[in-house]
This record gives C-alpha cells, sequence and structure tokens, in this order.
C-alpha cells in the first residue's frame, strides 16, 4: 500500500480513538479532562460543573462568583488610567492553577493590569488635606523641626489608641500640648489671637488621603510595626516645620527595610484594600 | 565526517532561515522576558492570547508546505527553503506554544495537547535528520534511474549471486557464510539502527567484516570470500540507499498522523477556549 493512504488511515483512525475516548469522559460527566489545570482547593468541589462559573461563549462573569461571593463588593472607586469596562474578578483571582493556588492572594502584577505605573508615588505625592486635626479640626503648626523630638519620645505627644486600626492617637492639646504649652482654660481661650497663631495655621480641616492615581483606600497598622522605632521610619521628622509638613515614610523606606524581601509578602494588596 | 553525499546540497543550517529562526527566537524571548515582568503571562492573558493566535497561524503555515508539495508546477520556491522553513517554524512554534501555555501543562487535555505538539515537532526533526542522511538521488545507481522495485529485485539479485558462489564451496565456509554473511545480505527491512549510520561507515564495516573472515577461510576459499566481499559492498551501496529510503516512508506514518490528530486536537482547544 501506498505509505501516504497508510499514513492517512493511521491519521483518521487514531483521530477517531482519541475524539471517542474524549467523548467518553465528557459523556460521563468527567469535564476536568478540559480543564485547564486544577482548581484551587476552595474551589474544588465544582470540579465537575462547569456551568457553576462558566457562562458557554462568555466566559466567567462576575454575577458567577458573585452567587457565593456576597459579602464581596466592587472596586473602591473606579480606578484612574483604567478603560471603561468593570473590573473583572478573574483579572485579578487566576483560577486553574493547582490545588495548592491561594485564589485570595493577589499578585502585584495583577494590580499592574489596570494600575499602569512605573513606580510606587513617594513621600511627595501624599496629599494632606483632608488630616482631621484631633483639636477641633483646626491645623496645628506644630512642627517635628521646632520640636526636635527624640525617637524614644515619640510617645510623649503620640498617645496610643484604642482603636485597632491606628494604634496612636492623633496629638491633641490636652494629650500632648498642654503638657508644655499650658494655656488656663485651652481650647476656649480667645484673647491673645498672635499666640493662636503660634500654633494654629488656619481654621481647614486637612485628612489623609493618598492621590487618585492609585488604589486610595491604604491600611496601615502601627501595632503591627510596633517592633521598628518611630525614627526607622518617619526619617524625616526633624525636616517638618508645621504639622501640614508630616513625615510620612515612603515606600522606598518600607521596601529596604522590610517589604519586597523575601520573608515579607510585597503585594499591593498588603497595603491597599481593593474591594469596598 | 566522510560522505559520499555532499552535505550543503541538503544542509539544514544553510539559506537565510538560520538566521530568521535566530532574530526570532531572540525577539520572543526578549518580549516575553519584558513582559513577564510586568504582567502575568497566562493562556488567558492578553500576551498568552497573542502567543496562542500566533501559535495556530504558524500551525496553518506548517500544514501550507503539503500542499506546496502538491503544487510542484506552480514556482512558489525551492522545495528545499519550504523544508527549512517546515522545520524551523516548527521549532519556533513548539517554542511559541511554551509560552502561551506559562511552560505549563495544565489539565489532562491540554497536557495530552503539548505533548502530542511535542511529539510532532520532534518527529519532525528525526525526519529531517533522516532526510539529510538520505542519498539525494535515492533511485539513482550510477547512470540509470531505478524504481524502488527495480532496487530491491537487484538486491534479490545480488544475494542468488552470493548464494551461488557458496554453494560451491567447502562446508566450513558455507557454515561460516550462513552464519556471518548471509545475514548482511539478506536485510531488506527497515532498520532504525540505519539512522544515523553514513555510506561509508556501514562499507567499511562490511570491509572490516571480510578482512576478519579471511584469517579464518582455507586458501582455496579465499577467492570466494572477496567474490562475495565484492557482491556484498555493491548490495549494500543499493541496500543503504533503499534503507534510508524506507524509513523516511515509515517516518511519514509517525509525523502524519501525530500532526493530523494534533490538528484535530487544536480545533477541538479552540472551541474549548472560546466555550468557557
Amino acid at each position: 500500500m501506498d505509505k501516504y493512504k497508510a499514513s492517512w488511515i493511521i491519521s483518521i483512525i487514531g483521530t477517531v480513538i482519541v475524539l471517542a475516548a474524549l467523548y467518553y469522559y465528557d459523556s460521563k460527566g468527567k469535564h476536568h479532562i478540559f480543564m485547564n489545570g486544577e482548581l484551587s482547593l476552595k474551589h474544588s468541589k465544582l470540579v465537575n460543573s462547569c456551568e457553576s462559573c462558566h457562562v458557554p461563549w462568555k466566559g466567567v462573569q462576575n454575577e458567577a462568583c458573585l452567587k457565593c461571593h456576597k459579602k464581596v463588593q466592587k472596586h473602591q472607586e473606579k480606578p484612574v488610567n483604567q478603560d471603561e469596562r468593570e473590573s473583572a474578578c478573574i483579572d485579578c483571582h487566576f483560577e486553574h492553577q493547582g490545588r495548592s493556588h491561594n485564589i485570595k492572594a493577589v499578585d502585584k502584577k495583577g494590580c499592574k493590569v489596570c494600575h499602569k505605573w512605573d513606580s510606587h508615588p513617594e513621600k511627595g505625592k501624599i496629599r494632606e488635606q483632608e488630616l482631621k486635626s484631633s483639636i477641633n479640626g483646626n491645623t496645628i503648626k506644630l512642627g517635628h523641626k521646632l520640636h526636635s523630638l527624640k525617637a524614644d519620645d515619640c510617645e510623649w505627644c503620640h498617645l496610643e489608641s484604642t482603636d485597632e486600626k491606628a494604634s496612636f492617637k492623633l496629638a491633641s492639646y490636652d494629650d500632648a500640648c498642654s503638657n508644655c504649652h499650658y494655656i488656663a482654660g485651652h481650647p476656649d481661650i480667645t484673647e491673645d489671637t498672635e499666640s493662636c497663631k503660634m500654633c494654629h495655621l488656619n481654621q481647614t480641616s486637612f485628612s489623609l488621603k493618598t492621590e487618585k492615581l492609585f488604589l486610595t483606600t491604604t491600611k496601615f497598622d502601627h501595632k503591627r510595626h510596633n517592633k521598628a522605632k518611630c525614627v526607622e521610619c518617619h526619617t524625616d521628622y526633624l525636616d517638618a516645620s508645621n504639622s501640614t509638613d508630616n513625615p510620612y515614610p515612603s515606600i522606598g523606606t518600607c521596601t529596604e527595610k522590610c517589604h519586597e524581601m523575601n520573608y515579607i509578602a510585597d503585594n499591593c494588596t498588603v497595603c491597599h484594600t481593593y474591594h469596598k | 565526517m566522510k560522505r559520499d553525499i555532499p552535505l550543503e546540497d541538503k544542509s539544514l543550517l544553510r539559506g537565510k532561515w538560520p538566521v530568521v529562526f535566530s532574530v526570532i527566537l531572540i525577539s520572543l524571548f526578549s518580549l516575553y522576558y519584558i513582559q513577564s515582568q510586568t504582567t502575568i503571562v497566562s493562556p488567558g492573558s492578553f500576551l498568552g492570547m497573542l502567543y496562542g493566535i500566533i501559535s495556530m497561524l504558524l500551525v496553518l503555515f506548517l500544514l501550507i508546505y503539503r500542499v506546496r508539495k502538491k503544487l510542484f508546477r506552480y514556482k512558489l520556491g525551492t522545495m528545499q527553503n519550504w523544508l527549512q522553513g517546515h522545520i524551523y517554524i516548527g521549532v519556533i512554534c513548539l517554542i511559541i506554544n511554551l509560552m502561551h501555555s506559562g511552560a505549563s501543562f495544565g489539565g489532562h487535555f491540554s497536557a495530552f495537547f503539548s505533548v502530542l505538539f511535542f511529539l510532532v515537532i520532534v518527529s519532525g526533526i528525526v525526519g529531517s535528520l533522516i532526510y539529510v542522511n538520505v542519498p539525494l538521488s535515492i533511485t539513482k545507481y550510477g547512470k540509470n534511474v531505478m524504481t524502488l522495485d527495480d532496487l530491491t529485485s537487484e538486491l534479490q539479485q545480488h544475494l542468488k549471486k552470493a548464494d551461488k558462489i557458496a554453494e560451491h564451496t567447502s562446508e566450513s565456509f558455507k557454515d561460516m557464510y550462513k552464519k556471518s554473511l548471509r545475514p548482511c545480505l539478506s536485510k531488506t527491512s527497515t532498520n532504525w539502527g540505519y539512522l544515523f549510520l553514513i555510506e561509508s561507515e556501514l562499507l567499511i564495516k562490511r570491509q572490516n567484516l571480510i578482512e576478519d573472515l579471511r584469517a579464518k577461510v582455507s586458501s582455496e576459499d579465499i577467492y570466494d570470500l572477496d567474490a562475495i566481499g565484492e557482491i556484498m559492498e555493491t548490495r549494500e551501496k543499493i541496500a543503504y540507499r533503499l534503507m534510508k529510503t524506507n524509513l523516511l516512508q515509515k517516518w511519514l506514518l509517525i509525523h502524519i498522523p501525530l500532526s493530523f490528530l494534533m490538528l484535530v486536537l487544536l480545533i477541538i482547544h479552540i472551541t474549548i477556549t472560546f466555550y468557557y
């Protein structure tokens, strides 16, 4: 027999056998053979229920995830530098990566799909417009430079907070200033405005908010960082001439010291929350 | 390495293709490296899909080679160039496929598909090795053009001649002929051991065999041994051509069915991808 004819006969027979095997598995409900990789442990019960997540010809829709994950909210705010389409859960949470894959964990590369940036904003980018002063909402002209606090003395003004997330209270007159600048009847005293201006810069309130280039909600827990001394992170505190010039550490301070090293996670989600 | 047939006539390392191959390969690796620094390259990602589409287009290009062989009357470039392109593009295709899958086999179907793809490319490389080792004019012997059937009957005639000479020899020679010489003269089927054997090496091997036997036979039989040795040399030249041709044809029985099955699975793979 001609070798070409023989090869085509073998081709057809071989293909029919393979197709029959695939059909057999599919008809038995063993759809998992078509999967692109094992499901994560949490989703492993859905192994032969592809339709639980996949909509034919449309792929995985957010609605499928929200059927079970009801508490999960959408993106914090409409992300800057992102196209108009709605963020998809699967843009960040990758499935079919194996049984041991943690689907909740988000690789920072996943964030960069939408958040186009070459480097993290440094200290100068942090806006302080809405940082509320603990003293009647006023802005205080309190400069670290003037006060020249030593590292061990931070607690002199910054008392520990009962709030779990922010382990320091913002300095108040009663807790901090009055230790040295005792003014009887403060904050009601109104006679000496020049004296007031020594500390009170203006009457606008401000709060800490990062620029909207990035995920807007940033979480930072002082308690988790209590092994470090204040000035290890707040290295520029002596340059601060007033309270609006807060010595926030730059991301460089974080990464140089601990993060982006092997033993501490460096994902965006360590500091930024995605969901509302 | 000594060869009867000049290597440059069929070398796969000459011409434009090796340069094109190197440029494409370097570009692909560079692109992959740059992209993998900032984004996750998975089969479903933009870059992963792009690699998949390129790979699919290249597979279609590989199929055109078969069509080109049929269209020998048209000026569509030399077959030598087409064969080189077929081999180099095949290897590039395998590399792009690895990039597409993120060097992961995925699930059962994907793993089977990936292994099959690998086997097709490897069988292609093996085929090219057989091809470069097959004498240029398989059917050309001396000044005469011979069909494969002619070559086979020629071999039989040489065997008969040797048998006839051996009939009139001593019993000890007959016994030696039966054990040591006849098996070499009666081989007509494909022997995979010939794959990497050079024609001149084969002839030297046979000459050495005759030399070894010369020391063992009586002086009366030496003339007959030399005569059989001459027949054997002539015969081996034909047998070598025939065996390589047979190898190439048997190789088709592997490469074509594997390629066909791979094409069918590619269609299923694309359908599954868009369905889910």
